[in-house]
This record gives C-alpha cells, sequence and structure tokens, in this order.
C-alpha cells in the first residue's frame, strides 16, 4: 500500500511540476461559502475500507491533512471542494502539516512553521529522495507476528508523503471515491474510466460547476440528484446503511462529546461550590443544579458513544481515543454506584473533573488520539470475549481513576489540616473504588486470558500488555494487604493509593505508546508523551510535596509504620 | 519448624513476594521492549528465579490458609480467593510440563502431521540407532558453556563448543570424503569464481553446485550463473546467462550469452583451470575468474554472529559439533552433518523439537479477505481436511477466532507466508498454531474461585463496616 502511494507520489512530481509552471495567477476566489453542505455530506462514500458519509470523509481528509478539525473555520466539504475546483490557488497556500521539528529540519524547511504549501513540498528535494529510497519497503505483515519498530520521525515522514499524495489525488479527481461497486471492489474515482459511473460523474461535475458558479441553489439542487443517484447504486443493505449513515452525520454535526466536557465543566464547578458554600439552603438549589448538569453532560456522553456504537456497529474501546471516551463514562458509573451507597457529594465532585479531563483530552489533540472510525484488524473481529475482556479491564481502569480522585482530594484535607472523621470517610470511599478495580481488573485480566486461550490457543503468554495488567493489580493488592495488617496509616493509604495509578498509567498508555512491543500491537501509536509524562511528574510531586508537608518535623518512618 | 510456618504464613512475606513478582514482571517488559520476546522469557518468565518466587508464593497462600484452620463460615470468601490462585498456579504448572504448544506449517496442497515446538534438538543417528538431545536456547552475546554428548555405542564424546543464538551461515564447498562416497554415485561438481569489473565495478565470490536446485542457478543481479551442461531454460529471453561444466577429458567447458543473445563458448584444459579469466562480452564486460573446480564436492556451511541479534528479524540459531581434539562441524537449525567416528558415519541433524501428531492435515486453500476498497487484510482462512484412522474429513475452515479441534489438540490459525514477494501469489503457506493444554481446567476453575472470592470479600467487608461505626485506624 505505502509502495504504491509512495510510487505515486514519485509520478505525480513531474505531472505537478509542469501543471503548477502552466497555471497563471487566477483571481483568488477561495473563501469559506456559509452554505449548507448537509445534502451533499450526505453521500456515501468507501474510504478506509468502510462505507461513510462523504462528510465523515472530508472530515478525516481535512484533519489527516491540516492536522485541525476546522482549517481557517472552512466547513470540511467546502474546503475539499474548493480545492478541486481551484487547485492553481491552494497550491500555493500553507495547508499540509508538518507535524514534527526534526522532520522539517530534516526537510530543510523553517522548523518553526508548521504549514507549507503543497508546491514547497513538492519541490523539497529531500522529500522526493526519502519517498524514491522507500519504494521498496513497507508490505504489511499481519499482526501476529508483530513487525519492527518504526520511528515516530518516520511515521511523520511517511505521513507527509501521504499528504501530498492525497492531496494530488484529491484536486486531479482520483481520490474522490464516489462511484459504488459491489463489497470487496473498491469504488471507482471521479477519474476512473469505467462506463457504469458515467452519471454519477456527470452529475458531479454538474455539482462542481454550481459551486464553482456560487450559485447556491443550484448547488441545493445538484447535491440532491447526485445524492439520490448515487443511493440508487448502492449494491446492498441499503436501509442499514442509510441510518448509519444519518447517525455519523448526526454524530460529527452535534459533537456530544464537546457538549458533555462543558457540562461536566458546569457540573463540576457546581458540585466544587457545593463543597465551600455553608448555607444549607443555597447548598440545596446549587446542589439541583448540579445534578441537571451532571445529567446532562451524561446523557450527552452517553448518546455519543451509543452513536459510535451503532455506526461502527461494534463496542467503543478499540483505540485509544475511544477508550478515554469509554473509560470516562465508567468513572461517571462507579461515581454513580458510590453516591448511591454512600450520599457523598464529593464523589460526584471528583468524578465530573475526571470525566471532563478525559473528554477534553480526546477532544483536544485529534492528531493523537484518533476519532475517526476505522475497521478493526482480523483478531480483534466478531468476538464476544474481546468484547467482555476489553470493557471489563477499561471500567477496572475507570475505578482505579476514581481511587486516583478521591485519593488526591484525601491527600488535599491532609494539607488543609487535620479533620479526622472526613479523611477516614474519603478514605473509606477510596477504598471501596479501589475494591472495584480490584475485582474488574483481576476479572478482565482472566478474561483476557480466555480470549487469549480461545483465538490464539494460550491462556497466559507474558505479553507486555498482560503483565502489565498483573502488575497494576499487584500494586493495588499491596495496599489492600498492607491496610488490612495495619502497615499503612490512612495518610499513607491515601499517597500510596495516588502514586499506585501510575501502574494504570503504565498499562493503558506505556505499553503502547511508549514500550511498544508485544502481541497487543494493533493498539500501537506515538505521540502525547510528554503531556503524560507531564501528569505523572505532576502527581508525583504533588504526593511528595503533600508528604513532606505532612511529615515536616516528623520521622519519616511515620509513613512506613511497621509493627506499630 | 513451627518458626518456619509463622514466617512462610506470614503476611510480610506475602507483601514481599508481591512486590518482588512486580519488580521482576517490570523488567520483564523492560527487557522485552528493548530487545525480544526470547531474551525476556530467558531472564525473566522462564528463569529459576522466578519459578522460584511464584513455588514461594504458592506456599505462602499455603500455609496462611492452613494457619486459619478449623475453617469457618466467614472464612470462606478468604479461602475461596486464595485457593483460586494455588489452582491458576498449578494449572499453568500443569500446562508448562505436559502441554503442547507449537506451530504446523502447511503449504497448499501439502499434508503434514508435524508439530514444531520452539525448543531445538540435536538428533544423531548410526547405522543402529537414533539419538535426540535437547539444545537450550541461550541469549545473544552469553556465555556458552561446551555440552559434551555422549552417544551408545561409540566410545568418543561428541561436544558442542560453540553456539549462537542468531547466526548467518557462508557455504563453500570442499571434496567428499572418500568413506561418504558409498551412498551417492553420482558426482556433484562445485566451481568456485570471482566476477570482477561490469558496469558497478564489483567484486564478488561465486560457488555453484550441482547437488541442489538452488545451487545449480543462481541469480545475481541482471545475470545468470549455470553450472552444467545447458543454460537454465526457465530463464526468459534477454537475460545474460553464463554457464560452466564439466567435459570428458577432465577439462572444462563455458558459454556466456549476452542480452543480445549472443553467444561465446570457450574451453579450458584441466591444468589450466585455476585462475583461468574468461571475458563474458556482457554490458560493461564483466570477467569471471576461476578460482577452483571440485569434481565432486560436498557443501561447507561456516557460522558467525549474524549481524541482526534481535526480533523478528534475526535468523536461526546454529551450532558447532567437535569430536575431541578434531575439526569440528558447524550445523545450522533445520540442517544435517555427517561425521566419521570410528569408521561409522554418523548423521547429525539440528532441529526444532516436533511432535507427530496421530492424524495429518492436508491444506486446501488458504485465503486473505480484505476490507472493501483497501489491501487491509479483514481475515485469514485456512480451509483443511483431515486424514485420520477413523477416515477422512473435508472442508474444514479455520480462521481467525475460530479454531479446529481434533482428538484434544486444537489448531488456530496464527499466520501466513506469501511464496513470493507478492500478496495472494500461489502457493501460500498457512501457519497454524498447534496446541494441547491439559491444565486448562485448572486455570478456569481457578480464575473463577479468585474472582468469585474477592467478590464475597469485599462484600463481606462492606457488610462489617455498615454495621460498625468504626471507620479505619486513625494513627496519623
Amino acid at each position: 500500500m505505502t509502495k504504491n502511494r509512495i510510487l505515486v507520489f514519485v509520478f505525480a512530481l513531474s505531472f505537478m511540476l509542469r501543471l503548477f509552471g502552466a497555471w497563471a495567477d487566477s483571481g483568488s476566489q477561495i473563501a469559506p461559502k456559509r452554505w449548507s453542505f448537509v445534502t451533499l455530506g450526505l453521500t456515501p462514500v468507501q474510504s478506509g475500507g468502510r462505507i461513510k458519509p462523504l462528510d465523515s470523509f472530508a472530515r478525516e481528509v481535512v484533519l489527516f491533512e491540516t492536522g485541525s478539525r476546522s482549517f481557517e473555520n472552512w466547513d470540511s466539504i467546502d474546503l475539499l471542494l474548493s480545492w478541486i475546483s481551484f487547485p492553481q490557488d491552494w497550491g500555493k497556500k500553507s495547508l499540509i502539516q508538518v507535524a514534527r521539528e526534526d522532520v522539517r529540519r530534516q526537510l530543510g524547511l523553517d522548523e518553526h512553521r508548521r504549514w507549507y504549501s503543497p508546491q514547497e513540498l513538492f519541490k523539497n528535494s529531500a522529500l522526493l529522495q526519502y519517498a524514491e529510497q522507500h519504494t521498496g519497503k513497507g508490505r504489511a505483515m499481519p499482526e501476529v507476528s508483530g513487525g519492527s519498530k518504526v520511528s515516530p520521525r518516520e511515521q511523520e515522514l511517511k505521513a507527509v508523503i501521504e499528504r501530498i499524495n492525497l492531496f494530488h489525488a484529491l484536486v486531479t479527481g482520483h481520490g474522490w471515491p464516489l462511484i459504488p461497486k459491489p463489497s470487496p471492489t473498491a469504488w471507482a474515482s471521479l477519474a476512473d474510466g469505467d462506463r457504469e459511473g458515467e452519471m454519477i460523474r456527470n452529475q458531479f461535475f454538474q455539482v462542481l460547476k454550481s459551486y464553482e458558479a456560487q450559485d447556491e441553489s443550484r448547488f441545493e439542487r445538484a447535491s440532491l440528484l447526485f445524492k439520490s443517484i448515487v443511493l440508487g447504486e448502492l449494491p446492498h443493505n441499503r436501509e442499514i446503511l442509510k441510518n448509519q449513515i444519518w447517525a455519523e452525520l448526526i454524530y460529527h454535526k452535534s459533537r456530544p462529546f464537546f457538549w458533555a466536557w462543558v457540562f461536566y465543566l458546569g457540573a463540576g464547578l457546581m458540585w466544587i461550590l457545593c463543597q465551600i458554600l455553608s448555607r444549607p439552603r443555597a447548598i440545596q438549589k446549587v446542589k439541583k443544579l448540579a445534578f441537571l448538569l451532571t445529567g446532562l453532560a451524561l446523557g450527552s456522553h452517553i448518546l455519543g458513544i451509543a452513536l459510535r456504537c451503532f455506526i461502527a456497529g461494534r463496542p467503543p474501546v478499540t483505540n485509544m481515543y475511544e477508550s478515554v471516551m469509554w473509560v470516562s463514562l465508567g468513572v461517571m458509573i462507579f461515581a454513580a454506584i458510590l453516591y448511591w451507597l454512600h450520599r457523598q457529594t464529593v464523589i460526584l465532585t471528583v468524578a465530573s473533573i475526571l470525566a471532563m479531563l478525559g473528554l477534553i483530552a480526546g477532544d483536544a489533540a485529534p492528531a493523537i488520539l484518533d476519532p475517526s472510525l476505522h475497521p478493526l484488524v482480523p483478531v480483534l473481529r466478531s468476538n464476544y470475549w474481546l468484547t467482555v475482556h476489553v470493557l471489563t479491564i477499561t471500567m477496572g481502569y475507570a475505578a482505579f481513576a476514581l481511587t486516583l480522585g478521591l485519593a488526591n482530594i484525601t491527600l488535599f484535607q491532609f494539607l488543609k489540616g487535620k479533620k479526622k472523621e472526613k479523611i477516614a470517610g474519603l478514605n473509606q470511599l477510596t477504598y471501596r473504588a479501589m475494591q472495584f478495580g480490584v475485582i474488574l481488573i483481576a476479572a478482565g485480566t482472566i478474561l483476557g486470558g480466555i480470549w487469549a486461550d480461545y483465538s490464539w490457543g494460550r491462556f497466559w503468554g507474558w505479553d507486555p500488555k498482560e503483565v502489565w495488567a498483573l502488575v497494576t493489580l499487584l500494586c493495588y493488592l499491596v495496599i489492600l494487604h498492607g491496610r488490612y495488617a495495619n502497615w499503612v496509616g490512612s495518610f499513607g493509604f491515601a499517597a500510596w493509593s495516588a502514586m499506585s495509578f501510575l501502574s494504570v498509567v503504565m498499562a493503558w498508555y506505556g505499553v503502547n505508546f511508549i514500550l511498544g512491543a508485544g502481541l497487543h500491537s494493533y493498539g500501537f501509536a506515538t505521540g502525547g508523551t510528554p503531556w503524560v509524562l507531564g501528569f505523572v511528574l505532576l502527581q508525583v510531586l504533588y504526593v511528595l510535596g503533600v508528604t513532606w508537608v505532612h511529615h515536616r518535623g516528623r520521622q519519616w518512618s511515620r509513613l512506613f509504620p511497621y509493627g506499630s | 519448624m513451627k518458626k518456619i510456618f509463622y514466617t512462610l504464613c506470614s503476611l510480610k512475606l506475602a507483601v514481599l513476594i508481591i512486590l518482588s513478582l512486580a519488580l521482576a514482571l517490570v523488567l520483564g517488559t523492560l527487557i522485552e521492549s528493548q530487545y525480544d520476546t526470547p531474551t525476556a522469557q530467558y531472564w525473566v518468565y522462564q528463569s529459576k528465579v522466578f519459578y522460584f518466587l511464584l513455588v514461594i508464593l504458592g506456599l505462602n497462600i499455603f500455609c496462611v490458609a492452613l494457619s486459619r484452620f478449623p475453617w469457618k463460615k466467614q472464612h470462606f470468601p478468604f479461602l475461596m480467593a486464595h485457593f483460586g490462585i494455588l489452582t491458576l498456579l498449578l494449572g499453568s504448572w500443569i500446562t508448562d510440563r505436559a502441554g503442547v504448544d507449537g506451530i504446523m506449517r502447511l503449504s497448499e496442497g501439502e499434508s503434514t502431521s508435524v508439530v514444531e515446538l520452539g525448543s531445538a534438538v540435536l538428533i544423531t543417528s548410526d547405522e543402529d540407532r537414533v539419538q535426540a538431545f535437547s539444545v537450550p536456547w541461550i541469549p545473544p552475546y552469553f556465555r556458552f558453556k561446551p555440552v559434551s554428548v555422549q552417544l551408545q555405542g561409540i566410545s568418543h564424546a561428541l561436544m558442542i563448543d560453540q553456539y549462537l543464538t542468531h547466526a548467518d551461515g557462508i557455504t563453500s564447498f570442499v571434496p567428499r570424503s572418500h568413506e561418504s562416497k558409498k551412498k551417492q554415485t553420482q558426482k556433484q561438481a562445485a566451481v568456485h569464481f570471482k566476477l570482477v569489473g561490469g558496469v558497478m565495478g564489483i567484486s564478488q565470490d561465486i560457488w555453484l553446485w550441482e547437488g541442489s536446485p538452488s545451487w545449480k542457478s543462481i541469480q545475481l543481479g541482471p545475470a545468470r550463473f549455470v553450472i552444467g551442461k545447458n543454460f537454465d531454460s526457465t530463464v526468459s529471453e534477454g537475460i545474460p546467462q553464463f554457464r560452466i561444466g564439466s567435459e570428458q577429458d577432465g577439462g572444462l567447458s563455458y558459454s556466456a550469452k549476452a542480452s543480445n543473445g549472443s553467444i561465446q563458448y570457450g574451453k579450458i584444459r584441466e591444468k589450466s583451470i585455476q585462475g583461468q579469466t574468461i571475458q563474458t562480452g556482457w554490458k560493461g564486460n564483466p570477467q569471471i575468474v576461476l578460482e577452483e573446480w571440485i569434481a565432486d564436492a560436498t557443501p561447507l556451511t561456516v557460522y558467525h554472529e549474524a549481524r541482526v541479534q534481535y526480533g523478528n528479524q534475526a535468523p536461526g540459531s546454529a551450532i558447532h559439533i567437535r569430536v575431541s581434539s578434531e575439526e569440528g562441524v558447524w550445523i545450522g537449525l533445520g540442517d544435517r552433518a555427517v561425521l566419521r567416528l570410528e569408521n561409522r558415519d554418523v548423521e547429525l541433524g539440528y532441529f526444532p523439537k516436533r511432535i507427530i501428531l496421530p492424524f495429518s492435515i492436508r491444506l486446501e486453500r488458504f485465503q486473505i479477505d480484505y476490507d472493501p476498497g483497501t489491501q487491509t487484510p479483514a481475515a485469514y482462512s485456512s480451509q483443511v481436511s483431515i486424514n485420520s484412522e477413523s477416515g477422512e474429513k473435508k472442508n474444514i475452515l479455520i480462521r481467525m477466532n475460530e479454531p479446529l479441534q481434533v482428538q484434544g489438540f486444537t489448531f488456530y490459525q496464527a499466520s501466513y507466508e506469501a511464496s513470493d514477494e507478492l500478496e495472494n501469489s500461489r502457493p501460500m503457506t498457512s501457519i497454524l498454531s498447534v496446541n494441547q493444554d491439559p491444565g486448562r481446567i485448572c486455570k478456569y476453575t481457578g480464575s473463577a474461585w479468585i474472582v468469585l472470592g474477592s467478590l464475597f470479600l469485599f462484600a463481606a467487608k462492606y457488610r462489617k463496616f455498615s454495621r460498625s461505626s468504626r471507620l479505619i485506624r486513625e494513627d496519623v
């Protein structure tokens, strides 16, 4: 695949250079239109191994090319139409992102710029040389055998080449897979010459014409006709597909996760206010508002996950983005259960803030946590045990995240001074959350064993992901046993509970993003390391700081009061 | 005695073991990420220290359970969770001892009943008997202690005096010794020459040998080199070819065909073979300098440390075997060699350990399905038929996540190899992982107990907490 793309790049280079040279500077017509692109957006296209609305296709393309979800406030479809209509203008605009500084340095580009025009990159001799060198490489092996590691720098270089190829494919028509073919065949593109697609092709050119003519009503009519022709050509199960395409459009337009974190933010603030206020009547009022906001947040959160499940037709935890969304929801679920058991608003406070942070992380870094929906690798498909295993494990992560939040609040109480009762109550909650986590992570790890036994024929193979789940379990088991034996007091319990979450960070993020070894290679990715390390550092400093303040003038051994 | 028992059932020991286990595991994953899986297995997961930790953990749990004797109702959840761990450990031990975990390679249209296991064995066979000695895996750059191998009926001891975890072999040819000529009467000639000059200005050593198809005709760059009477007829026109072969009078004859089809012939007398220079007449006019002609040759491969020592790309291992003070012989994994010992030919083979199943499996077709419109594989499947004493079963499909069970063995679709660089080129080789796990029942029971036990344990704690107003201990 990569090989072909790189070849295309080498070929395209000569073609494009000639083209750019010949183009005269036509007056700039490239400004975003404030039209509705919904009709066109609902048209199905086939890309990335599945059928999706043109809207999602455009979003994914724009995100990949520019690294941003709304490039200079363009609607994604608008932007794509503009590219194919006015390639000469866009060829000079800085729109292709080169995300890594070391790649920019390697290509001899300005280190401080992030975006470059297609023309600049096409003329870059270092890039051309790299593309030529790597035409022989890149045959993908089946995921069971692992595979050699590619450095993040090299990945980005390849991505840059693919971005140029894709841009070229889009402006020449090859990149528009609009003409339906029966499944497993690839859909034909605008530039292909098959006769069956003639009608669709002509109609799309009508759409383009009306777009170039800036005639909104004609554009709308042409889009509608185009959509219905494509839908008429769809090979099979048209109805389900139509519904899924609608759902996908709604999912993208309504941005449920964005609204969820906004509501969580509001809810979190209200809950904090509840903790600060002292007048019971004021507390009651704020509490009502907080409940309302939490409910709204939960509602849109659940809606988002449900829509994703429906669109993809599978459970929502197959990459880092989805697992972050799911774990955030898990935190809220456990918080609800604990609140029901103990009636302590502090739980909801902590949970709202954690869920908000999780959702913001997912929303803010689409380039690292890829929000697009992809088909699964073979070993992950159609498997009951897999679903159960992953959902259980991630629920365990959620419980531990809540443990972390509660433990941090407890530590904060130690900073403020000693309110023994309050601290003991908080510790009890932490303990409870930890129990949920321990059971779920134990069950999840074992279920992972059952799944591995069922699909690979071995229960346990010391795979890094398995091993780190076990390490996490052991860390928390140490705390539970230590607490049982009264070796750790209430401070030690809170401190160690907070620290143990680092093992979860390693199991969840570290194995896939840092270690990058083992059988779970379908989850491997790069990026975000500074953020995660920053979090780890902050957490460690916080615990150490609180410990120092708390134990000032005392003996350090009080942290480990053996035999007391 | 009592003191030992109390130490063994102490909570301190438990926490100490859990912590050391956690540390060992962290170390294991770091080694795996830095080097590769076998290295991590060797240093951590299969190491004696790790086994020792697990045994102590088992003992500890067992003693704690005993110390609560006589058991009462409230001990039930505790016992369940902890005996669950014991059962799980027992199950793992049974799997380790008695389980089978190997792979089966199946090419389309072929049938096999051989399962290759992970470890390697040295197999010796003389006229009377066949013996097998297992050769343990040792990580790269780790000092190898020579192992002596005593064959029955032979007084000399064989010595495995060198071991290379990942070895690259260089093959040359030597005259076949007198004694071993008995079996094969036909002579297998070998030629050694140097290709010099040409467009790229190269200088390359080349061996050709009549003994095997892969040595008889070699493609090097744009040209083809053949030993024997005729050109290689499978090569398409327009590719330069060089052929060399023996004549009746003991001399050699050669012919060089250029890309335009013109051919040069030549003859060399027996005495002037060494150092003879032949003009090929190809583009850039590379020359061939003859080094050696062996009328009856046998291959000799010498191994050295491979350039790639870690990861999937690293080649297989090789051992060097010596008889007392004589010069020894290198054997790479999957190869054979013959040693002359006390007037007997002893055949040595260094192979992956294998087991033979009581039935055979034949691969009819291997299939890859792709995601619509992409080159991303969506599913692999092998269509097989099984031949056993009870008859033949046809058209069975093994897919990812859909294994096949036959007589206690389970077959999983693990991977595949295409015979060519091109995907979907035929024939394909399907790789199945084969598994038999007698410890499975223990592992599953143990797992269920652990989960249920912990559930009850925490539920009981919750009730206790609700009843008493006392919260956790305040000592700060």
